[in-house]
């Protein structure tokens, strides 16, 4: 009985043994591609996955030094973004990062926001433009530009970054817009309550950013944020990016 | 009717508006003229030509891509993995990743672009939201940095 076991023991060590012969013996299968071909299936890939694959190897990662042409213009423009954060790190980006894994909304659910951003802007007659939407869908949650990330909580987000970031009023180069196709008109704050307190939504695709934080005088509150936009090619329309603090409460 | 010969000698009988999908066929077929000879095809072989054709024949209907929303304009989903487009598709690009790689070399010899970009967008789909572990362990990667690299990686590193 014992030999049995032992001979059925030395069988099975076989069996892995062999089993572990063949899976090493068709690895890097992928690798085996030519170049441009890997390129080709990095381009589907959304940014987060993107900015992960770097730290793969040290193929993936000199594959992926530059944005490829194959990749969506504006996924490739936000990854010089991130190339370019990454090249000029500003001192005050660790305390970003520091406040922002303090305060990012956990449960932001960016499908929802934008579905709710289509819905109510407008009367639901706004078309979201795309830059902004890849923007809100892929960019990494822990990486911020200047201090400012979409998810954060309005208000806290820029009393704070005036501190840490230095960044609660910025004009900005706009890597995003194409040309000057679309400006920022200006930002106002309309009337709300603390206990219904928005967020604002960064919009990138403006030529430009800045934020002004109105109080209310006779209230002495914060308010939301009213975002005014227009497109060159088109009538200047309002385009109001109010995000509640929990996502959950968005009505669908 | 096309007769395609692959590099280990299966003789395949096409539909010229299937064969003619691949772009070398296509372009090998204006040259020739019309003719019985079969063409050869040097860097397919049957198992994967298969695959090729059965696609082919599905896909054999669709409107040919434009070149003019290049660029630009590119609708966002032609450039998700996650979107692949009909279940039929999905079911198609269930292989196993070596298969999966042979098609895409199969395709980009042929010069069939619609089942280049499936193809690449079922790899992506592969690794898309997994951590870097995860994809080594997918592609049998081997992480080649060294300790110092590495630390460096570690920091640009966003998953939060």
């Amino acid at each position: 009985m014992a030999n049995y076991f032992k001979r059925l023991r030395r069988a099975m060590s076989r069996l892995v043994r062999f089993i572990l012969y063949k899976v090493r013996r068709t690895p890097f299968a992928f690798q085996r591609l030519p170049l441009e071909l890997q390129l080709a299936c990095f381009s589907f890939l959304p940014l987060e996955t993107l900015i992960i694959s770097r730290s793969v190897s040290s193929t993936w990662r000199s594959l992926l030094r530059y944005p490829s042409t194959s990749m969506h213009p504006t996924r490739r423009r936000l990854y010089e973004i991130y190339l370019m954060i990454l090249d000029n790190p500003r001192p005050a980006d660790a305390l970003s990062k520091q406040y922002l894994s303090n305060n990012l909304v956990r449960n932001f659910d960016r499908e929802l926001y934008l579905q709710y951003l289509q819905r109510n802007c407008c009367g639901g007659n706004i078309q979201i433009p795309e830059e902004f939407e890849i923007w809100v869908l892929e960019w990494p949650a822990a990486l911020v530009i200047n201090g400012l990330w979409p998810g954060l909580p309005y208000t806290e987000c820029f009393q704070d970054t005036t501190a840490t970031a230095g960044s609660s009023l910025r004009f900005g180069k706009n890597h995003l817009a194409k040309g000057s196709q679309v400006q920022l008109f200006y930002i106002n704050e309309s009337t709300a309550k603390e206990s219904n307190r928005k967020l604002a939504a960064l919009l990138i695709w403006m030529t430009g950013w800045s934020v002004i934080r109105v109080r209310d005088c006779t209230t002495g509150e914060y308010n939301s944020v009213q975002y005014r936009g227009a497109r060159a090619d088109s009538d200047p329309h309002m385009v109001r990016t109010f995000l509640k603090l929990n996502t959950l409460s968005l009505s669908v | 009717m096309v007769i395609l010969i692959t590099s280990d000698n299966v003789k395949y009988v096409v539909e010229k508006d299937v064969a003619e999908l691949s772009v070398l066929v296509k372009n090998m077929l204006e040259d020739i003229g019309p003719s019985d000879e079969p063409i050869p095809l040097h860097n397919v072989t049957s198992t994967v030509f298969n695959k090729v054709l059965e696609y082919c024949i599905y896909h054999r209907n669709d409107p040919p891509p434009s070149d003019d929303d290049e660029g630009c304009a590119s609708p966002l989903h032609k450039y998700l993995a996650s979107h692949i487009c009909s279940e039929w598709d999905q079911r198609f690009f269930d292989v196993d990743q070596a298969l999966l790689f042979d098609i895409i070399l199969a395709a980009n010899y042929l010069d069939i672009k619609t089942l280049l970009d499936d193809a690449c967008k079922a790899v992506a789909h592969l690794i898309q939201g997994k951590s870097t572990e995860e994809i080594r362990g997918i592609f049998n990667i081997v992480n080649d940095f060294t300790p110092e690299e590495e630390a460096r990686v570690k920091k640009e590193n966003v998953s939060s």
